[in-house]
């Protein structure tokens, strides 16, 4: 999943995104309105995380050009303004949360992954598909009843997967949402990483659930190939 | 706790009785001084019958027998005496008893010997000689004294009538007064009534109502017109200072997210000596921001509340600025600013130190980050007539006219963001203002040349022993040796 943080204040915006890093998330962060738009407009964020007050263009304004521009990524809004006034008129403008600095990092987690969950049209945090069951606040997989161990990136990908099972994700969808703008990664990590993600959870005895689309992507699923 | 309309209709009332026993008891008075005088002339007229019927003879003053048959009502009492003291006659009513004779022609009242009150007088006059000894034409030339007294029962009935007549008019009058004025009053109160209800109603959540009075009386109209003034500062007032708190809140809430968040991201999971140390450094800036940012909000209070003690010395005014401008001057030099530098040596202020300082430090900081890079800074003293002013400028404004009026305010930025790189709150400014009159000088703004943003402190020479001409000498002294640092 993939989140862009604007915030201006250095020390906040490099915890933040540290702090999603360490959760699973490719994090694209911005210190101020101007490039956080440029960021955002690209429309390749899960989640924005966007501080109201900002240098240059500010968190408001950036907000109300996203919704001009039909770009629907869900919206955290971040501010230390707390009254109602101010609640109201960033969810009026189209976000879809609001969190009042200062906040328990826990919290901010909970919301983006509530955000992402309402993205994809899930309500409860644990996905199902077949037998393969993923927690997303344990951020955990089981298949068959079994754990499945899978580092940060693998589950990522299989979260991303789960969340659009039955359709196809091409390669630059999981890149973008995997790696985030600064990554050196190689073009054909995808491939590594979904070979390594096949081996950990594919059982015998059990069907396979990632299938590969020639010249398309991959789907999450029961299906032939 | 009285009402306004019980003590006016109380206050009026009490005028209104007080002028109707006034007005009662002179008219009383005008009315017995009449009846008086109306019983003296009948006092009179029986007086003249008496005069009439004596007469004198040979054998002495006698009255005429027709007299006591006829002519004496039973009021009246009489006694005559001879110009000796002689009685002459008297009424028989009066038995042994006698009249008082008293001065001529001076009516009184006294007690007759039966204890009726009456109306007395005594008359002296001639009586007119006997008929068969002279013409009836001529009289005697011996005086007789006549002291006349009428039952005054009938007077004193009469004008105890008028009494009770005239206060029982004014006592019906003041009650129908009551009755009348209660509802008058009532009326004429309506509209301070409304106004009660109006400010009443007011709340300090929506202050900018404003109290509208339809057909207000003209005392009330500048009441209104007062107050709506009164509410309008109080809603700019609770603005400035909700804004204020609400900046100061967001300008905290801010750096205390960012260590908060900073400290938890870090405690989620072992890290390694270096990125604890990583997280500890970014944490104590952190600190330190906000550290100076509570500084200087206390500061500006207590400037703005003027609870700063200050303790006045003399300072030069070139090593305060050297030393204030070593704390900038690496960043000055990574933004290759040029220093354009024109301090007299010898000028010296009447002023606290320490307070200075927080305004130096903060103009001069405020031109090194504000100036275009590789642009300049230019500090200047200038000697003036009253002391004299210190200038600071730096090239790269891009401030029109309406923007530097706001540098001064609090929390203001050029930019929207509050929390920016936590460097600058928006309150440096805002503190030198505030400092400046504390030192007996003031902070100007201003632009000049189109992208030159310039403070001006004007400094004025407030030592209690430094007399006009001693001032202006030492600034032509100090102006005379300009200091070429650095």
């Amino acid at each position: 999943m993939r989140v862009l943080v604007v915030e201006d204040y250095e020390l906040l915006r490099d915890s933040i995104s540290q702090g999603l890093r360490e959760a699973g998330y490719s994090v694209d962060a911005a210190g101020d309105g101007d490039q956080g738009w440029w960021h955002a407009q690209t429309g390749n964020f899960d989640v924005i995380v966007l501080d109201l007050m900002l240098p240059g263009m500010d968190g408001l304004t950036l907000l109300k050009k996203l919704r001009a521009k039909q770009i629907q990524t869900h919206v955290l809004l971040l501010t230390a303004k707390d009254t109602t006034e101010d609640r109201i008129k960033g969810l009026d403008l189209g976000a879809d949360d609001y969190l009042t600095k200062p906040f328990a990092f826990g919290e901010l987690l909970a919301r983006v992954r509530a955000l992402v969950r309402r993205k994809y049209g899930e309500k409860s945090p644990t996905i199902r598909i077949e037998d393969l069951e993923l927690n997303t606040l344990a951020r955990s997989a089981r298949r068959g009843g079994e754990q499945v161990e899978l580092s940060a990136k693998e589950y990522a990908l299989l979260e991303l997967l789960a969340n659009r099972a039955g359709q196809v994700v091409s390669r630059t969808e999981i890149w973008e949402h995997i790696y985030d703008s600064q990554s050196d990664a190689l073009s054909n990590v995808v491939d590594v990483f979904i070979g390594h993600l096949r081996k950990k959870i594919e059982r015998e005895g059990l069907p396979r659930l990632i299938h590969t689309r020639r010249g398309m992507g991959y789907v999450l699923g029961k299906g032939e190939e | 706790m009285k009402s306004l309309r019980s003590r006016l209709i109380i206050r009026t009332l009490a005028a209104c009785i007080a002028c109707f026993v006034v007005a009662g008891i002179v008219l009383y008075l005008s009315q017995r001084a009449a009846l008086i005088k109306e019983f003296d002339r009948s006092l009179e007229a029986r007086a003249a019958v008496f005069m009439s019927v004596t007469e004198e003879s040979p054998q002495g003053v006698r009255i005429e027998e027709t007299l006591n048959e006829h002519a004496i009502d039973r009021k009246d009492f009489f006694q005559m005496w001879t110009a000796d003291g002689r009685p002459i006659a008297k009424s028989p009513a009066l038995g042994s008893a006698d009249l008082q004779r008293a001065e001529p022609n001076r009516a009184v009242f006294v007690h007759l010997p039966d204890g009726a009150r009456a109306r007395q007088r005594t008359f002296s006059f001639a009586p007119r000689l006997d008929e068969d000894a002279a013409p009836a034409s001529v009289s005697s030339s011996h005086k007789v004294s006549l002291t006349l007294a009428r039952d005054a029962g009938d007077l004193d009935r009469q004008l105890a009538r008028t009494a009770w007549t005239i206060a029982a008019v004014f006592g019906l009058t003041a009650l129908g007064a009551i009755a009348v004025m209660w509802p008058a009053v009532s009326a004429g109160l309506k509209p301070v009534g409304a106004l009660a209800q109006r400010i009443a109603a007011a709340r300090d959540r929506d202050l900018s109502d404003r109290i509208e009075l339809r057909n207000a009386p003209a005392e009330l109209v500048p009441v209104v017109s007062r107050l709506n003034e009164l509410l309008e500062a109080i809603e700019i007032s609770f603005q400035r200072e909700k804004a204020f708190t609400a900046d100061v809140a967001h300008e905290l809430r801010t750096p205390i997210g960012g260590l908060e968040t900073a400290l938890e991201v870090c405690a989620q999971q072992p890290r390694t000596q270096q990125e604890y140390r990583q997280v500890v450094g970014k944490c104590l800036v952190a600190a330190r921001q906000t550290h100076r940012l509570i500084e200087q909000l206390l500061l500006l209070a207590r400037a703005e509340g003027r609870q700063v003690r200050t303790a006045m010395q003399w300072e030069n005014v070139q090593e305060l600025l050297r030393e204030n401008w070593q704390a900038v001057e690496s960043r000055a030099n990574q933004r290759k600013l040029r220093l354009d530098w024109n301090v007299p040596g010898n000028a010296r202020l009447w002023t606290d130190r320490a307070l200075l300082d927080v305004v130096i430090r903060n103009i001069l900081d405020n031109a090194v980050s504000y100036a275009d890079e590789g642009g300049q800074v230019l500090v200047r003293w200038e000697p003036a007539d009253d002391a004299g002013r210190l200038i600071v400028a730096n090239s790269g404004c891009t401030l029109d006219a309406g923007e530097v009026a706001k540098v001064f305010e609090r929390f203001w930025r050029n930019d929207t963001a509050r929390s920016a790189t936590g460097r600058h709150a928006g309150l440096g400014l805002s503190l030198c203002e505030k400092i400046m009159p504390l030192l007996g000088g003031r902070a100007l703004a201003l632009v000049r040349d189109g992208n030159i943003f310039e403070i001006e402190l004007s400094f004025r020479m407030n030592h209690p022993k430094l007399t006009e001409k001693s001032a202006v000498a030492m600034v032509e002294l100090a102006s005379a040796a300009v200091w070429a640092w650095p």
